[in-house]
């Protein structure tokens, strides 16, 4: 019965899409605006049907319903509550349908947020979003339905691969997808007011808090991904330049990219089409990032098994890039703009070299990806392009990137003059070149880590004094206290001052990775009793011990871990078999500071109970889970709701219907 | 202006002596497994598979490290493995040849993008003087108080300034 009212949900979900697709557009034709609204009624009930099959598949999983066999095939008795859950998406058409009903509820939350605004384009958003709904309901309906039932009705399921048994399986997913969707709003805004001619700054507008919605989660996937990876042996560290790692990457920093110039076009109506086409490459790359995850024409831990999806979202790949291309074409002589600047040095000058940066890694992952095709095409000759090349390619384009984030808070919009750079660079750059000494005189003697460091102080020292600047003028303005006045001074300007905590944690991120050429590691084998030191420590490895429980047989090994000669922590790496999979998994052991990790690996146990271990001293990594939060807080104050900003926009509304009426 | 020029010349002549005197040191194992790819199909370099969980890279680990002890080079271990193994098992691709075109790429597109920018940028600031000028020749302009206009144009750069972006 569960698989009977998922399934038809679907199948009701896509029959409404179409429904939802067509009639906005007839109703435009037609001039009815009740036929408009309809289609936006079907759009919204769309969303809940999918909610319907998504609880189904989730009460199919909660209820052990093994005649299902997507239920069979990714969870059994023993797995806990909290991981069967997470089976939902842990295959190829569960994923898909988190996809699906996510596009589905932000598309039904967008049409109602604008059921009295924007009334222009909301056909034409309705339309694009069903239909790309109706695009992921039809896929799986007819290409990967989690609903197909087992000719018998098994005891118990597979289970869940052991791979996915991590806390990162709760967050990395979901907030990829989150992020991915996000952005499907802020595109279906762009095409709407190519297509309604409405080509002014008002989709920027509207869909602002969508395009940080998408980008926010896109980063928390990420650094998810990363930390995940960094906990599990074998992925390759935090950052192992796996395909499907770039594929989301990628729409990150273009999203960025994004995210940046449309403030160009808010303040001075400039960058029309640059906007327009980032949005439909941040889009179109969600899209790519699905698709090398799906079909199966790249080799990753992500991948799904062969799911025949590839040429169905191939098409819908160059059908958004047709789709977002094409009509930038068709308006291009609406959407070009008188620009005017008063100088090169300026802070516009300055985001479009940010933008250039950001697009020119994105371009250089596509082209790690894709060289070893043309190589074997151009000279037959079958090549790796691996982590190392990206590592080399973006150590100079990130550090670029850094500069620039140091750079252009303290340079002026239109014209920055020579008194205005020497007033605003002459701290950051003291304090960069005082870094720089501090590093010579500890040793350090890495040049890209000394660089990325040295500019790291440059970009906080100029964020710090962004913020001493404001605090001191409010407190003189308006005689609030200190505190008061930074405070409020936050608060009064969301945008902003979140922009440059999000800044900060980006920063701390680069922190991380600068401390990535400072690793030091070793292997030893170890009797019971017997002690290794390194760096700072010194391990003790007591035993082994052996536990079992419903999902799996556990070895580990009890160490000791002692920090200038003082006990610090016990600490158990292990290795895990799972009843249903023949080969063990290393869970690390980590003891996190701020200044380093030690990372401890159980590589093996004799029967004697000697045990060989891989220990590593990874510096800074803690910087990069903290950027997480970071990031997190300031994206809240950015996104935070702003009276001011929101009477700004209730005017602009009113003129636009002001005008619409005359 | 010359002693600050001085300083920043000091600076960076002891930033360059700093970060190019690192010594020479022999070859270890540590420092070349990052090269190859381990060729059990995980697709991930000797450094990310993990010895205790892949037998071949056990074996390609003993390849190495031999290669290592018998006192090769860098570029001599990557030859070996290259003859042995196929231009396949390096991480990054030689550069020789077409390879040129993966590292090159990127980089002239970055550049040509930052002189496109450059010029179109200069073209907008060019425009926008034209402008001013036809604005400054016409009659109504003649007319208004140039000092005034100074003034007030003074007074928006510095409110822009500090005001920026909100």
């Amino acid at each position: 019965m569960t698989a009977q009212i998922g399934y038809f949900s679907l199948v009701a979900a896509m029959l409404v899409g179409i429904y939802a697709t067509v009639m906005p557009i007839v109703g435009l034709k037609l001039k009815r605006k009740d036929i408009i609204v309809s289609g936006e009624r079907a759009a919204i009930s769309v969303a809940g049907l999918m909610l319907a099959s998504t609880g189904a598949l989730l009460y199919a999983f909660l209820s052990r319903d093994f005649s299902i066999k997507y239920v069979y095939e990714y969870s059994n008795r023993a797995l806990s509550t909290i991981y069967t859950i997470s089976s939902w998406w842990a295959g190829n058409q569960g994923s898909l349908l988190m996809w699906a009903v996510f596009l589905s509820i932000y598309a039904a939350i967008a049409i109602l947020l604008n059921r009295h605004k924007n009334r222009d384009m909301m056909p034409y958003v309705t339309t694009i979003l069903s239909a790309l709904i109706l695009f992921f309901t039809a896929l799986i309906v007819f290409m990967a339905n989690p609903f197909v039932k087992m000719p018998y009705i098994p005891a118990d399921g597979q289970g869940l691969n052991p791979m996915l048994h991590n806390p990162g399986m709760y967050m990395h997913p979901p907030a990829t997808y989150l992020g991915y969707v996000g952005f499907a709003i802020p595109f279906a805004f762009a095409m709407a007011a190519l297509l309604s001619g409405k080509l002014g700054d008002m989709w920027i507008r509207t869909t602002r808090r969508w395009a940080i919605w998408g980008w926010f989660w896109l980063t928390v996937g990420n650094l998810v991904g990363a930390w995940w990876a960094y906990y599990t042996l074998g992925w390759g560290g935090f950052w192992g330049w796996d395909p499907v790692e770039s594929a989301s990457f990628m729409p990150w920093l273009v999203g960025t990219a994004y995210l940046h110039s449309v403030m160009i076009q808010e303040k001075k109506g400039m960058l029309k089409i640059w906007n327009m086409a980032l949005i439909t490459i941040t889009f179109s790359l969600t899209i790519y990032g699905t698709l090398i995850t799906r079909s199966g024409i790249i080799n990753s831990v992500h991948t799904f098994s062969q799911s025949g999806l590839g040429p169905y979202l191939m098409f819908m790949l160059l059908s958004v890039m047709f789709l977002g291309f094409g009509l930038i074409l068709y308006r291009l002589p609406m959407l070009k703009t008188e620009n005017e600047l008063d100088s090169i040095v300026s802070r516009e000058s300055a985001f479009l070299f940010n933008n250039l940066i950001l697009l020119g890694i994105a371009f250089m992952v596509l082209w790690g990806v894709t060289f070893p095709f043309i190589s074997e095409v151009v000279t037959g000759n079958k090549i790796t392009v691996g982590p190392p090349f990206y590592n080399q390619m973006a150590v100079p384009l990130g550090l670029a990137l850094l500069f620039l984030m140091g750079f252009c808070p303290l340079i002026a919009w239109r014209r920055a003059s020579v008194a205005n750079l020497q007033r605003n660079f002459i701290y950051p750059l003291s304090s960069a070149f005082a870094g720089f000494f501090v590093l010579e005189l500890i040793g350090i003697r890495k040049p890209w880590a000394i660089a990325a460091f040295v500019l790291v102080i440059f970009v906080v020292s100029t964020i710090i004094l962004e913020f001493y600047r404001g605090t001191k003028a409010r407190h003189k303005m308006t005689d609030e206290d200190i505190l008061t006045a930074f405070i409020n001074l936050i608060w009064r300007n969301k945008r902003r001052y979140g922009g440059y905590i999000v800044h900060i944690g980006i920063v701390l991120i680069f922190v991380a990775i600068a401390g990535g050429p400072f690793k030091t590691e070793k292997n030893v084998t170890l009797n019971k009793g017997a002690a290794t030191t390194i760096g700072d420590y010194k391990i003790v490895y007591n035993q082994p011990i052996q536990w079992q429980d419903k999902e799996k047989t556990v070895l580990a090994a009890s160490m000791t871990v002692f920090k200038d000669g003082k006990k610090e922590t016990n600490v158990t790496p292990r290795k895990e078999l799972y009843s249903q999979e023949q080969q063990p998994w290393t869970r690390v052991a980590i003891k996190s500071n701020l200044k380093e990790d030690l990372y401890i690996i159980l590589t093996g146990v004799e029967q004697n109970g000697t045990a060989g271990f891989k220990i590593i001293i990874n510096p800074l990594m803690e910087w990069m889970w903290i950027a997480g939060f970071v990031i997190t807080f300031g994206t809240i104050i950015a996104y935070w709701p702003d009276p001011a900003e929101k009477r700004r926009l209730a005017m602009v509304y009113a003129r636009q219907g002001a005008l619409d009426e005359g | 202006m010359k002693a600050k020029r001085k300083v920043i010349t000091i600076f960076l002549v002891l930033f360059l002596l700093a970060t190019l005197t690192t010594p020479a040191l022999a070859v270890t194992y540590k420092d070349v497994e990052g090269e190859f790819m381990c060729t059990c199909g995980c697709g991930k370099t000797m450094t990310a598979c993990e010895d205790s969980e892949c037998s071949v890279k056990r074996g390609l680990r003993s390849t190495v490290q031999g290669l290592v002890d018998s006192g090769k080079s860098r570029a001599e271990i990557i030859d070996v493995m290259r003859k042995n193994y196929g231009d396949t098992i390096l991480a990054t691709p030689i550069k020789q040849g077409f390879n040129w075109v993966a590292y090159v790429t990127p980089f002239l597109l970055v550049i040509a993008g930052g002189i496109g920018i450059l010029f179109i940028v200069r073209g907008w600031v060019k425009e926008q003087d034209d402008d001013s000028r036809n604005d400054e020749n016409s009659d109504e302009s003649k007319k208004g108080d140039k000092k005034n206009d100074k003034k007030y144009s003074d007074k928006l750069n510095q409110e822009l300034d500090d005001i920026r972006w909100y």
